[in-house]
């Protein structure tokens, strides 16, 4: 294939022109937004610019502990990332559990793809690692997001029936039940609609990214398909580690629900 | 039979001591005394801060919640009716508790004693209050269990058919030596029905 066509900062700097075209808009219709489209633009770009030399430096001096190191930021990024999106207050125990939930789930499906689909070697070779650890990382993530919400809000909305099937006798898992399964379909939900419309109504960003720097179409889509499929199997892991045993945390040690309590609106 | 001694739940309960101990025993007294939470303190829906909950002299927390539900039965309040139709609105129980489901002759029955005249297959999200409620009662009834703790069973339904359900349902505790600890609005009815009345006030038994 041809090579790649580098864009040089003076040809990128035209792009900005997106950006004054928002900025005129709002200042015509007196919407005050101009200097939060300023910063966002400007952090974007900084924030991009830092992490292009940060990669370089990584591929250019590939090593297991830098590698890892950046797996560890990007999950503790992910994990800060749940804390802040869940509207309830978590338990510590619970947090712990998403973090060990979606540590465990990304790492394990990254590492496969990896090591045993993709056989990069080393393993830690940061020009593959990296980005697909970070695709399944953030697919997993809003995925248990999703289902912390929904676990949550359903154990308070549902809270009589809960409280009515342990009076009938259920166990905690029992009368949770219902509530897990809702909570998984709706992690698993948006990833797999998602698969559906793939190639007719969305080019995946990854695949649209490769073909831009010049791979195959054909290879394209085999990676594509091929993180598609570690992202279902680390939403998976991740939601069902976390459901199964997260959905005994609402339960005291004598199966009574505790009570769950809203986060303060900020 | 159950016992409570010193039981005391933030500012709703305070009882110095107070044993239940005949076939149909009845709570009786006003919104927001109580009763409902003593009831729940039970069969372990509430845990007291302080005293001890007996049943047939055994210290409740010494009981396994799931094993102690499972023998007393309670009936909330407020009805729960679950998705689905009517059997398995009343089948429920018996798959929460793992156990052998009975026959659609025994969920007819059943539906008969508390009379319902509903169809299994029947759809149960638009049930009339007084049905959902009788729906619920049959449920319970189904399980078998040696102790009831029924709240406000009636609450929903006309007084003819309140009286002949209770009476319906106190014929069969006494025929089946089970127990029945009721709170219940209907003060002469329970007059009748009751070997022993409690009354509540304030989170006191009087
Ligand atoms: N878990 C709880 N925490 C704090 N307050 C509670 C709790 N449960 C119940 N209460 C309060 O305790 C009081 C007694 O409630 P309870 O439901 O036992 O009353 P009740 O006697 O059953 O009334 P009613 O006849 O209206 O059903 C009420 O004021 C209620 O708001
Ligand atoms: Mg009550």
């Amino acid at each position: 294939m041809n090579d790649v066509i580098n864009l040089s900062i003076w040809q990128l700097s035209i792009a900005y022109v997106f950006m004054l075209i928002l900025i005129l808009i709002v200042r015509w219709r007196g919407i005050h937004r101009e200097k939060l489209i300023l910063i966002a633009s400007v952090r974007m770009t900084v924030q991009l610019m830092l992490m292009g030399w940060w990669l370089l430096y990584v591929f250019e001096n590939p090593s297991w502990w830098l590698s890892s190191l950046m797996l560890l930021i990007m999950l503790s990024f992910a994990t800060a990332n749940v804390y802040k999106r869940v509207q309830y207050l978590m338990a510590p125990r619970m947090k712990l559990l998403v973090a060990g939930s979606l540590f465990g789930g990304s790492l394990i499906s990254a590492l496969i793809f990896v090591v045993i689909i993709v056989q990069i070697r080393p393993w830690y070779e940061p020009q593959y690692l990296i980005p697909i650890s970070g695709m399944i990382v953030g697919n997993s993530m809003t995925g248990i997001t999703l289902a912390l919400n929904r676990l949550y809000g359903g154990m308070s909305e549902k809270r009589d029936l809960i409280e009515n099937s342990l009076m009938l006798g259920a166990t905690p898992r029992e009368a949770s039940k219902p509530l897990i399964n809702q909570a998984f379909d709706t992690a698993i939900l948006p990833t797999v609609n998602s698969m559906v419309g793939m190639g007719i109504i969305s080019l995946p960003g990854m695949m649209t990214g490769q073909i831009l720097s010049g791979t195959l179409p054909t290879t394209a889509i085999r990676y594509q398909i091929g993180i598609m499929l570690a992202i279902l199997g680390s939403l998976a892991l991740t939601i069902i580690t976390f459901l199964v045993i997260g959905c005994r945390l609402f339960y005291t040690g004598d199966a009574r629900l505790v009570d769950i309590k809203k986060k303060e609106q900020a | 039979m159950f016992e409570v001694r010193d039981l005391r739940f933030k500012n709703i309960l305070n009882i110095d001591k107070a044993v239940f101990n005949k076939p149909t025993v009845c709570l009786i007294g006003p919104s927001g005394c109580g009763k409902s939470t003593l009831l729940r303190m039970l069969n372990k829906m509430e845990e007291p801060d302080s005293g001890a909950v007996f049943y047939n002299e055994l210290d409740i927390r010494s009981i396994s919640a799931v094993n102690l539900r499972r023998e007393v039965t309670m009936l909330p309040q407020t009805p729960i009716v679950y998705e689905g139709n009517v059997r398995d609105n009343l089948l429920i129980g018996h798959k929460l508790q793992h156990r052998e489901l009975p026959s659609d002759d025994k969920l007819e029955e059943a539906l008969e004693q508390m009379y319902l005249k509903l169809k299994l297959d029947q759809d149960t999200a638009r049930l009339s209050g007084g049905e959902k409620q009788r729906l619920c009662l049959a449920r319970v009834i189904l399980l078998d269990s040696p102790v009831y703790l029924l709240d406000e069973p009636s609450a929903a339904l006309d007084p003819h058919n309140e009286k002949r359900i209770l009476d319906q349902i106190v014929r069969w505790i006494h025929d089946q030596n089970k127990q029945l600890i009721m709170v219940t609005h209907a003060v002469e009815l329970a007059q009748t029905y009751a070997e022993q009345l409690i009354k509540m006030d304030g989170g006191k038994i009087e």
